[in-house]
């Protein structure tokens, strides 16, 4: 395995502080080393062009470029080697610039003894490299989308007019979710079914997207660019082909009447229904909780489309993505005992407000008090009725509401002038592009606004008083007014619960659905081919649902258009015959893409490489393409080969937060000592406890490991399980008489450079208070042993 | 069942007939109570100190291994809060150091809900059925804090209890509002304004009588409602019973039993119309 | 901030850090069965507090008006405890010796906690009387409707592990 060695003076910036020829001569007496040599700019065409020469020349198999940063160049030399003929990933760098020449430029000799241990665990590792190949899989051009709200809707049709075909399943029996329901919407006050009611149309009518209504999904298995999902239709009891939506006919002799969940308690509807006059599709359906079974709509219907004897339809689809738009559910206001829903008649929540002013809904457009029908002359709106509320496990705004009392309160001051309005507010949020103005608006309109939160409603002989304090003034209130109006928060949809865990997706404390990164990936789910959109992850309002929707169908289209999927070869692997079957690793996979059937098996597509299965795994039966155990270690043994300073410190640098800080430290020229010696993983997940041990068997006086900041692992939380890893480790290491504190784990953001190189100036002063390895065992053992190993 | 029992200071004093009566009931439904070794005050409302206040519940908690009752919800609500804070390691670690014996957990039960528990719908032991009888149910505060055992807003169990009686519960608003009691001392204006609204209240609502499961409260209510009335000028009359007392009179046990001489509103016209109703 | 630092963080040691997040929305005063007595009302109580202005928070009437009901524990929306704050607050003045009528009479409780591990109410009115002679009126009023019933306990019932109870009060006291 001929290696070349190529050590770059990259002009002055590592030249001006290394010894360019003592690191030459050093690694051309490394094992297996058939070539190597120094190069003014080994990036430069001149430089580029040396190497793959020597491949030709010299036959090398695998290269090591000692320079700068692998997060600057490693895709270049890739490029590099692989026009020579060799496969891109015979390549090793060791950063000598960032993480050298940069960062000791006061300390020339230690430093370049520093580059020597770079370049040899560089040397190292790269004689154990392997050929990997990228694999390419076909993938399903087809998408599932779950929840057919306004979110759902968008993301459908931008992917269905793109060309990929869109399954979209909704639970209800018909599209159009809450925003269908809704009266006039903010900022601009016009009709909410107006605008969606063509987009529900245009869904029911497109050639791309089969529509499946009053349909749930109940299966899901496979990963991205093949997921098999399996569901079912529910029976509506009424032929969907044959029902022409005329629904007089056969709910004019229904004889039950139930209250609808359409209008939120307010209004009624009969057993056999459509949800609004412009539900998609506009289909009956048979409410088998009603219905008696005394078939007169079976008669009355004049096509014979009422088909009591229906079965629910399973369904079982083949798709490249998924699409979770299961958006929200209101606050329950019942739980806030304090303001009476429920108990007392006259105390609403929004949406029941949204439902009397909608001119189809109960009210005919009237706002009336529910206890007497009368025009209601006095209406208090209370904001914040289950957000930020700590009462109800709801610390988060719901972001909306708001903006919907503003609204409601000014169609009903147009509609009627005279109605004395107050909205009782912590802190109006208004914030959005003609947001601001539009509470101007509703200031001027003559609405009232005090802030308070009200404390309780009471209700004395049917007439209802808000108690509370109003804050500006100091003085505590009874106020009575005609009607209450809860402005209820968002609550992720509790029905998605199902398809949550069939996915695999995480939740964020709010319960609502984890997104890949909080700002960086905003409809990314953490499972690769997943995406979510709209309010299941959060609440949001209708323009942004509308964004996410969209945003999600580009990312959709973008990762299935080619209709085939290139893997990167980085995954973790399982060696058969070792796996117990412990189901450890799957248990430690963020990407659930492990499962234990028999043995366990690693499904390439889903697996993101952070190698916290293969650290985890007990019986080494997981190992990874790249970054493999055996090139860890082969890295830390030639790193703790030569002990050329004390404290020699062993660290383990994630590729994404800490790795980055520890390159921006060299950008940003943060001198600090030169003890440390960086191996790069994945995450800090993938550091196995015995690279830890190995290390410190073999005489480092510490070992450091480093990760992204809590909460901000790019996979999601391998540095907690990292975390948990070093605390198990640091009990055993005490237990053998070693000080724990030579293992520390550390987090920074690659922002973080200052941070990255006062952790190791710490760690190496509390290092030099504990003396080299070994110390502390001389009081007990009585040897002394010359390299400070442990017995 | 056999339960460990924590009367409370003031079952020597002003509370008597909330013991009395609470012995009797559990003798009555075959509950046997066994009274805590050594019981110390609870701090009441008046220990500021929380650690303090919940080394005092502990220590009570401490001397048994059987579930917990008392009949005071000052003490009840004192002993929960104490056991929940108590789940934290870190307060468990610092109480235990200074007690004698070594808090470890603990259930606590309200007089309330061991008779709900105990004493079925239509149950025979019920001989004197409270029928018509219009009750206010008074919860007062601390029978339903911290959370957790009742809606602090709107319980239902007192109801749920008088109608076991067949006694009526009227709608009473203010059956959470605090009596005042705490600070009946210091600040007796204060305090007196709110008992007697609560009272008010009740008579409002059409009560014939107002239950509570708080001696406090009774005392504000009962002990104090002659001293009211002539303060404010205003006449209610209405007997105020502590619920052991009212769940005692239904299973027919006697005056003495329940200690109803030593209420301050008499009962017996109230007690006179229910012997009448069930004779009918 | 001028206020005094070292005041609000013990008032946050004893109440909780949750303190810092009031949002200053009422609802505790409004839930407040003595709210209309109080000034400064239990809300400003919590924003003195944080603003560090030691001699408003602990020289007022708010303190001992509050009847330990816990509803504005039960509603704050912030998971505040606003009845630990007047607690904090009553364990601070009584630290540092403040005295009036209603600090001594939660002297004189926690003495005969400390003192017998129960309260005997009699000699706890005996008591208060000599510091609040004008809580006589009420209390010979009291005693006519209880002595007659038998319900005035004459006896100071001493429990026998007074020592740790004693330990309880002093040790558990100080941090």
């Amino acid at each position: 395995m001929p290696t070349g060695v190529y050590v770059c003076h990259c002009g002055l910036n590592i030249a001006g502080v290394l010894n360019m020829e003592d690191l030459k001569s050093f690694a051309e007496k490394l094992p297996d080393v058939a070539v190597a040599r120094d190069l003014q700019f080994s990036c430069s065409d001149i430089g580029q062009e040396q190497i793959q020469k020597d491949i030709e020349e010299f036959k090398i198999d695998r290269v090591v470029v000692a320079a700068c940063s692998p997060r600057l160049h490693e895709p270049t030399f890739r490029r590099t080697i692989s026009k020579a003929g060799l496969n891109p990933y015979m390549l090793e760098m060791a950063n000598i610039r960032e993480q050298c020449s940069w960062v000791h430029m006061d300390q020339p000799a230690m430093a370049t003894e520093k580059a020597k241990d770079l370049i040899a665990m560089a040397v190292a590792k790269a004689a154990l490299l392997q050929p990997l190949e990228p694999e390419s899989i076909p993938v399903s051009k087809d998408v599932l989308v779950v929840g057919g709200g306004v979110a759902g809707i968008a993301a459908a049709l931008d992917m269905a007019d793109a060309g990929l075909h869109v399954f979209l399943v909704e639970r209800r029996p018909t599209i159009g979710g809450y925003m269908a329901l809704l009266t006039d919407v903010f900022p601009t006050n016009d009709c909410s079914i107006c605008v969606l009611g063509p987009k529900m149309s245009e869904v029911y009518n497109h050639p791309n997207i089969t529509l499946f209504t009053y349909a749930e999904v109940l299966g899901v298995e496979g990963s991205v660019g093949n997921f098999t999902v399996s569901g079912v239709r529910r029976a509506r009891y009424v032929d969907e082909k044959l029902c022409k939506g005329c629904i007089n006919e056969c709910a004019g002799v229904c004889p039950v009447e139930v209250p609808s969940e359409y209008d939120f308690g307010i209004g009624k509807r009969k057993a056999i229904y459509i949800p609004y006059p412009q539900a998609v599709p506009l289909v009956a359906c048979i409410d088998p909780k009603a219905c008696i079974g005394c078939a007169r709509c079976v008669e009355a219907c004049p096509v014979q489309a009422v088909k009591l004897d229906q079965e629910p339809q399973d369904f079982k689809l083949n798709v490249g993505a998924i699409i979770v738009a299961t958006g929200w559910q209101p606050f329950d206001a019942t739980r806030k005992e304090e303001y009476g829903f429920g108990r007392y008649r006259n105390v609403i929540t929004t949406l029941q407000m949204e439902r009397m002013l909608n001119a189809s809904g109960p009210t005919k457009g009237e706002v009336v008090r529910p206890s007497t029908s009368e025009i209601a002359k006095s209406i208090g709106f209370l904001q914040c009725v289950g957000s930020r509320d700590a009462t109800v496990g709801n610390l988060y705004c719901s972001r909306v509401c708001c903006m919907a009392s503003l609204k409601n309160a000014q169609l009903v001051k147009e509609k009627y002038p005279d109605t004395d309005i107050t909205i009782y507010y912590i802190d109006i949020r208004a914030c959005g592009e003609g947001y601001e103005e539009f509470y101007v608006r509703a200031q001027k309109l003559g609405i009232n606004f005090v802030r308070a939160r009200v404390s309780r409603i009471e209700e004395v002989e049917g007439e209802i008083f808000l108690i509370f304090e109003d804050t500006q003034t100091g003085e505590l209130k009874r106020v009575k007014h005609d009607l209450a109006v809860l402005s209820v928060g968002l609550e992720p949809d509790s029905k998605a619960d199902v398809l949550g865990n069939l996915l695999g997706l995480s939740r964020r404390p709010d319960r609502f659905f984890e997104i890949a990164h909080p700002k960086m990936r905003p409809v990314e789910a953490h499972i690769d081919g997943v995406f979510i959109a709209g309010c299941a992850s959060g609440p949001k309002e209708i323009p942004i649902s509308i964004a996410q929707g969209s945003g999600a169908a580009a990312k959709a289209i973008k990762l299935l258009h080619k209709g085939v999927l290139e893997l990167e070869p980085t995954s973790a692997y399982v060696d058969p015959e070792k796996c117990i079957k412990c189901k450890l690793c799957v248990d430690v996979c963020l990407q659930k893409a492990i499962s234990v059937k028999s043995p366990a098996y690693v499904d390439e597509a889903a697996c993101k490489g952070c190698g916290s299965c293969a650290a985890a795994c007990p019986v080494d039966a997981i190992n990874m393409r790249f970054f493999s155990d055996e090139q860890i270690l082969a890295q830390v043994r030639a790193a703790t080969e030569v002990k050329r300073e004390f404290p020699l410190i062993v660290a383990f640098l994630c590729n994404w937060c800490s790795y980055g800080a520890a390159d921006l430290a060299g950008t940003s020229r943060i001198q600090y000592p030169t003890n440390a010696r960086n191996i790069r993983v994945m995450c800090s997940a993938r550091v196995d406890p015995s690279f830890i041990l190995e290390a410190l068997r073999r005489g480092a006086d510490g070992v450091l490991i480093a990760g992204c900041r809590i909460d901000e692992c790019h996979y999601r939380d391998g540095n907690y399980q990292a975390l948990q890893r070093v605390n198990v480790l640091k009990g055993v290491l005490e237990k053998i008489g070693i000080d724990p504190g030579r293992v520390k784990i550390v987090w920074c953001a690659a922002s973080e450079g200052e941070i990255y190189a006062k952790d190791l100036r710490d760690f190496i002063g509390e290092l030099k208070a504990m003396g080299p390895i070994g110390t502390e065992l001389k009081g007990k053992t009585g040897t002394n042993n010359q390299r400070g190993q442990m017995p | 069942m056999k339960l460990a029992y924590y009367p409370g200071c003031v079952s020597k004093s002003t509370g008597k007939e909330m013991d009395t009566s609470t012995r009797a009931v559990c003798r009555a439904l075959e509950i046997e109570l066994e009274e805590l070794d050594d019981w110390n005050c609870c701090g009441a409302t008046h220990v500021s100190n929380d650690l303090v206040a919940t080394g005092l519940a502990a220590r009570n908690m401490a001397q048994t291994d059987l579930p917990i009752m008392t009949a005071c919800s000052i003490c009840y609500s004192n002993l929960r809060a104490a056991a929940m804070r108590l789940e934290e390691p870190e307060t468990l670690e610092r109480v235990n150091a200074v007690l004698d014996k070594k808090y470890s957990s603990a259930k606590i039960h309200h007089a309330l809900d061991v008779i709900l528990e105990a004493l079925a719908e239509d149950d025979e032991r019920i001989v004197v059925p409270l029928k018509e009888l219009k009750v206010a149910p008074y919860y007062g505060c601390l029978l339903t804090r911290p959370t957790g055992q009742y809606s602090p807003e709107f319980p239902v169990v007192l109801e749920e209890l008088i109608k076991n009686l067949q006694a009526e519960p009227v709608d009473f608003r203010l059956k959470t509002l605090c009596c005042g009691g705490p600070i009946f001392m210091p600040q007796e204006k204060a305090a007196d304004d709110i008992a007697f609204r609560i009272l008010k209240e009740a008579k409002k609502a059409g009560a014939e009588v107002i239950v509570t499961v708080c001696p406090l409260c009774h005392l504000m209510l009962d002990a104090k409602q002659k001293i009211l009335e002539k303060k404010m000028g205003e006449k209610i009359e209405i007997p105020v019973l502590y619920v052991t007392q009212l769940v005692g009179i239904a299973l027919g046990l006697g005056p003495d039993e329940l200690g109803l001489e030593m209420n301050s509103v008499s009962p017996m016209a109230m007690m006179e119309k229910v012997y009448e109703k069930n004779s009918e | 901030m001028t206020g005094d630092e070292q005041f609000k963080q013990e008032v946050l040691r004893l109440a909780g850090a949750e303190v810092l997040t009031c949002i200053q929305c009422g609802t505790c005063s409004a839930s407040c069965p003595t709210a209309h007595l109080m000034n400064p009302s239990i809300r400003k109580l919590i924003k003195l507090c944080l603003e560090g202005n030691k001699e408003e928070a602990l020289h007022n009437e708010t303190l001992w008006l509050c009847t330990s009901c816990l509803l504005c524990t039960v509603r704050c929306p912030r998971g505040i405890r606003p009845k630990a704050v007047v607690s904090a607050l009553k364990d601070i003045a009584e630290r540092e010796g403040l005295r009036s009528k209603d600090a001594d009479y939660e002297q004189f409780f926690l003495k005969q906690i400390k003192d017998y591990g129960r309260i005997a109410e009699l000699a706890l009115t005996g008591e208060f009387l000599l510091v609040f002679p004008q809580g006589a009126v009420q209390s010979m009023q009291m005693g006519l409707e209880l002595l007659p019933r038998g319900k005035i306990g004459w006896e100071i019932e001493k429990i026998k592990g007074r020592d740790e109870v004693k330990r309880i009060v002093e040790e558990l006291r100080e941090k």
